[in-house]
């Protein structure tokens, strides 16, 4: 007998005690399972393609902070290139200006030292002069000439006003009355009482004249008290003419430096 | 030299009779439990799992696919019932390369159990998915006329399944045993190799032909819309 009923039916409740074990030990949780890794794969590939989006929304924002840093930095680097520049042609400015003020000084010290130069050599040639005048004079200067001149100071004495021959009594000593007379060379005596005579005339009164010798005089004759002179010689000239020297240079150094001044 | 296993009686007590078919069902149930239990004890949704686990996932995954190719819906409802069925058969037709093991689906009793119950498998698919009205409906088309027909044609489906697995079973191992006895060196084992490969393809073809009309049952008629509808709405799910 090829079919056994017995069987069958005891096939057809193992084969339903089959399905229910399998599906619970098998079938449920292997689908479970998948469809659980299925659900995680895509909610891992959604999140991947989240993370996508936000790292390319990062990736822009960094891009467009980088572009901004950029232009800034071009900004900055323009500003401070046009800063550099300006500070240096500041800089060159002001030190031109104090280069031009140092040559400035520098000229008026030269100016100043040249004109100290020239007005030292101006005074020391304008000595030079009446020094050698002076020695010139002494050497030519003789008795002969010595009388001229005597002559023509007993006639500028005769033409003394009267204020002018006050002026010389006044300072007589009214105790001592004492006048002298210095010569460059010694005295005849015929001159001597010449002199006492007209000097007695202006004074009106005697008096002891003092008769001596003054080199230094060159060639000419003083007379003089205790606080006033009366002269006629080369020495007196000779200040004369130095002192109109140097008021001459004087003047032309004035002159001069305006003249430099106005260059300047 | 026996036809059927059962007609190895192993153990007889009062009308009941422990049989070969009965014993290979459980050592086969036994094994398909025990790995199940085993390979499932420990499941990961890791990128690292075991080999077991790969394995049986690579099985159901592909049984899922098979199913939903063939029904066009959504597998998972018949996948425990078409599942068993395969696993079942393949593994009972796997095993007769152990000397000694009798192949329950070798004999008429298993497979006709089998087939009963695609037989009374299609109605309740198609009734839970369809509702009676409409599942009934469908013998009376096209016409009132083609009623018996029908029916007949649903038993004659289940008698094929049976005797179509029972044949080809039955007859791999009587082969094997006839040509033992001719050609006992070489020629058994190719034959048994070949024996092997139609008892998976057996497997195949009765859980295919069983998927199609538990299909056919549960189909929406002409409304493919519905169903891809149902589908999208399912995955969103």
């Amino acid at each position: 007998m090829l079919i056994d009923s017995f069987t069958i039916i005891a096939q057809i409740i193992n084969f339903l005690i089959l399905i229910y074990l399998l599906k619970r030990f098998l079938f449920n949780r292997i689908i479970q399972i998948m469809d659980e890794r299925e659900k995680q794969i895509t909610d891992q590939m959604q999140d991947a393609k989240t993370a996508k989006e936000t790292a390319q929304k990062e990736l822009d924002e960094q891009q467009r902070i980088r572009e901004e840093l950029q232009e800034k930095w071009n900004e900055m680097l323009a500003q401070a290139k046009k800063d550099a520049q300006k500070k240096r042609e500041e800089l060159v400015k002001d030190a031109r200006s104090k280069i031009d003020e140092e040559q400035k000084n520098w000229r008026e010290a030269i100016s100043k030292q040249r004109t100290a130069f020239f007005r030292d050599l101006r005074h020391l040639s304008c000595e030079q002069v009446c020094q050698m005048s002076r020695k010139v004079l002494a050497d030519l200067a003789d008795e002969k000439l010595e009388n001229q001149l005597i002559e023509n100071f007993l006639i500028q004495l005769g033409k003394l006003s009267k204020e002018e021959k006050d002026d010389f009594v006044r300072f007589i000593d009214k105790d001592e009355r004492k006048i002298w007379v210095d010569s460059s060379f010694k005295l005849t005596c015929k001159k001597e009482s010449g002199i006492r005579k007209i000097l007695e005339k202006i004074i009106g009164d005697k008096v002891e004249i003092n008769f001596k010798v003054s080199p230094k005089l060159i060639c000419g004759i003083e007379t003089r008290t205790e606080g006033k002179k009366i002269s006629w010689n080369i020495e007196n000239y000779l200040d004369g003419l130095e002192e109109q020297l140097k008021k001459a240079f004087t003047e032309f150094s004035f002159q001069e430096s305006d003249v430099e001044k106005k260059e300047n | 030299m026996e036809i059927s296993p059962d007609a190895i009686i192993i153990y007889q007590w009062n009308g009941i009779h422990l049989n070969a078919t009965i014993l290979f069902t459980w050592v086969v149930m036994l094994i398909l439990i025990l790995i199940s239990w085993l390979a499932t004890r420990n499941l990961t949704i890791g990128p690292k799992i075991s080999r077991w686990q790969n394995f049986l996932e690579v099985i159901v995954g592909y049984i899922r696919q098979q199913v939903k190719e063939i029904t066009q819906q959504n597998p998972d409802p018949f996948i425990p019932f078409l599942g068993t069925l395969f696993l079942f058969i393949s593994v009972s037709n796997l095993l007769a390369i152990i000397p000694g093991y009798q192949a329950p689906t070798g004999s008429l009793s298993t497979t006709s159990a089998l087939a009963i119950c695609v037989f009374f498998a299609i109605p309740i698919f198609g009734i839970a998915k369809k509702g009676a009205l409409a599942y009934f409906k469908h013998y009376l088309e096209p016409s009132i006329f083609m009623a018996p027909f029908n029916v007949i044609g649903d038993f004659s489906r289940t008698l094929a399944l049976a005797v179509r697995l029972f044949g080809n079973v039955m007859s791999g191992s009587l082969i094997v045993a006839v040509l033992l006895i001719i050609t006992p060196l070489f020629i058994p084992i190719v034959m048994q190799v070949l024996g092997l490969l139609i008892g998976q393809i057996q497997a195949y073809i009765f859980t295919v032909l069983a998927t199609v009309y538990i299909a056919s049952a549960t189909r929406v008629e002409n409304k493919p819309e519905q169903i891809e509808q149902k589908e999208g709405s399912k995955e969103n799910e």
